[in-house]
């Protein structure tokens, strides 16, 4: 095994599999444990596994837990389909399928009629990842996730926050949604904690 | 035009010597991962962008990333001004970068998604394949895309009756053979192997013999360039 803390490019023999478990950044390959991405070697300590801390930039992949910012691009009563658009404190163009999907009911802490009542297509809004894998499943359940830009349905000029509702300052129509507490703030890199319901 | 007199070649190396190699890893600010590649009179500019979404979406493999290598010689790379775009040559060289790319990277960890390599040719002086491959190597490595190896490349062939490695622009064209290869250095797995001309079983085994020691020592400056780059990027 080499030494804690040295530095390891990608195809070096860092331990071999009888030492350590291959873990992130790592991989088994014929008995050996070698490095995959550059980075500082680690150990694992929990799981007794090889880890790489990456010194360069890595690809976006998502996770349980993540905040990240997405288009609504269609809505029905029961699902809202949004484009994710942005990762939270993440520099780089999210790798892989962008479709994601809210249930009505992952909307709001309270009882939501229909997701057309909290969401219109367009907005852009900040959710949290309840479920990376098979498919991408989101919840904007809480108070700092929801909407952070929306727009008018009837002139499309982004809405003003008045109170708890929002205001189109050219026609004076006021509408519904779930917004976030810092609504047109523009913070895309806030990054929210998950809240007990 | 005698190639190779009193045991040197027309630049004055050794059949078995390099040319001078110069390796940058990470120039380019707005790329995901980049290099700079100088090989005698090869310059060479890797990027790399993705993993990101594959659009059109029927290109999309659901268990794996796609590799989409696009290896492009610019117009003044050349003496003769090249007609710029894609051509019968560079599509084969795209297809072949890309598939030995594919064999060390950790495709499966992006399904859905397509990593995009982009090689430009600044400046041609033979063997920019290999010099192609090693390049995007080094900015795959820059972009943090988990790979088993880093890929390398490197050239050899025939030369008046002589096996030489590392072909420079006349020998490539005034000569008898000329034998790409690319290898994972770890296991020594081989990525890529062309040849055109003619050599004997003897000639070949010699020569592929050749390009491995050439594709070992330009590892060595491929794992040089990575780590003085991020190295003092750790000290700071």
């Amino acid at each position: 095994m080499i030494e804690e803390g040295s530095v390891v490019l990608p195809g070096d023999i860092i331990a071999t599999s009888e030492e350590l478990f291959p873990g992130y950044g790592t991989k088994d390959v014929g008995g050996n444990i070698i490095g995959t991405i550059i980075g500082n070697f680690f150990i694992n300590k929990k799981r007794t596994a090889a880890e790489i801390k990456p010194l360069t930039s890595v690809p976006a992949l998502l996770h349980k837990g993540d905040t990240i910012i997405c288009e609504v691009k269609k809505i029905t009563d029961k699902m809202v389909l949004v484009d994710i658009l942005h990762v939270a404190g993440v520099n780089r163009e999210m790798a892989g399928d962008k479709d994601a999907a809210i249930r009505v009911s992952d909307i709001a802490a309270g009882y939501v009629v229909s997701a057309r009542d909290e969401y219109r297509i367009g907005d852009i809004i900040r959710a949290r990842v309840m479920q990376a894998r098979p498919a991408m499943r989101l919840s904007t359940e809480g108070p700092h996730l929801g909407s952070i830009k929306s727009f008018c349905s009837n002139c499309r000029v982004p809405l003003v926050k008045k109170n708890s509702v929002l205001e189109c300052p050219r026609c004076g129509r006021v509408e519904k949604r779930k917004i976030a507490s810092d609504y047109g703030e523009g913070n895309i890199d806030r990054k929210v904690k998950f809240v007990r319901r | 035009m005698e190639l190779i007199k009193d045991g040197k070649r027309i630049d004055g190396r050794a059949p078995d010597e390099l040319r001078p190699i110069k390796i940058e890893a990470g120039p380019l600010y707005r790329a995901d991962g980049s290099c700079y590649l100088e090989w005698g009179g090869n310059k060479i500019m890797a990027a790399v962008y993705g993993p990101k979404e594959a659009i059109p979406r029927h290109i999309q493999d659901s268990t794996k990333a796609v590799i989409n290598a696009r290896y492009n010689m610019a117009s003044f790379s050349v003496e003769d001004r090249k007609r710029p775009g894609p051509d019968r040559r560079s599509q084969e060289i795209s297809k072949i970068t890309a598939e030995a790319l594919e064999n060390v990277i950790l495709t499966e960890m992006f399904p859905r998604a397509v990593i995009d390599v982009n090689i430009e040719v600044l400046d041609a002086d033979a063997g920019t394949r290999c010099a192609g491959i090693t390049a995007a190597a080094v900015a795959l490595a820059d972009a943090g895309i988990p790979m088993r190896d880093i890929p390398v490349a490197c050239a050899a062939g025939k030369v008046d009756g002589v096996v030489v490695l590392d072909l420079l622009g006349d020998e490539d064209k005034k000569g008898d053979a000329d034998l790409p290869v690319a290898i994972a250095p770890r296991s020594e797995e081989i990525l890529l192997l062309q040849m055109d001309g003619h050599m004997t079983v003897e000639e070949f085994d010699e020569a592929l013999e050749l390009a491995l020691k050439g594709c070992r020592e330009i590892s060595k400056l491929q794992k040089e360039a990575l780590l003085k780059k991020y190295k003092t990027f750790e000290e700071e």
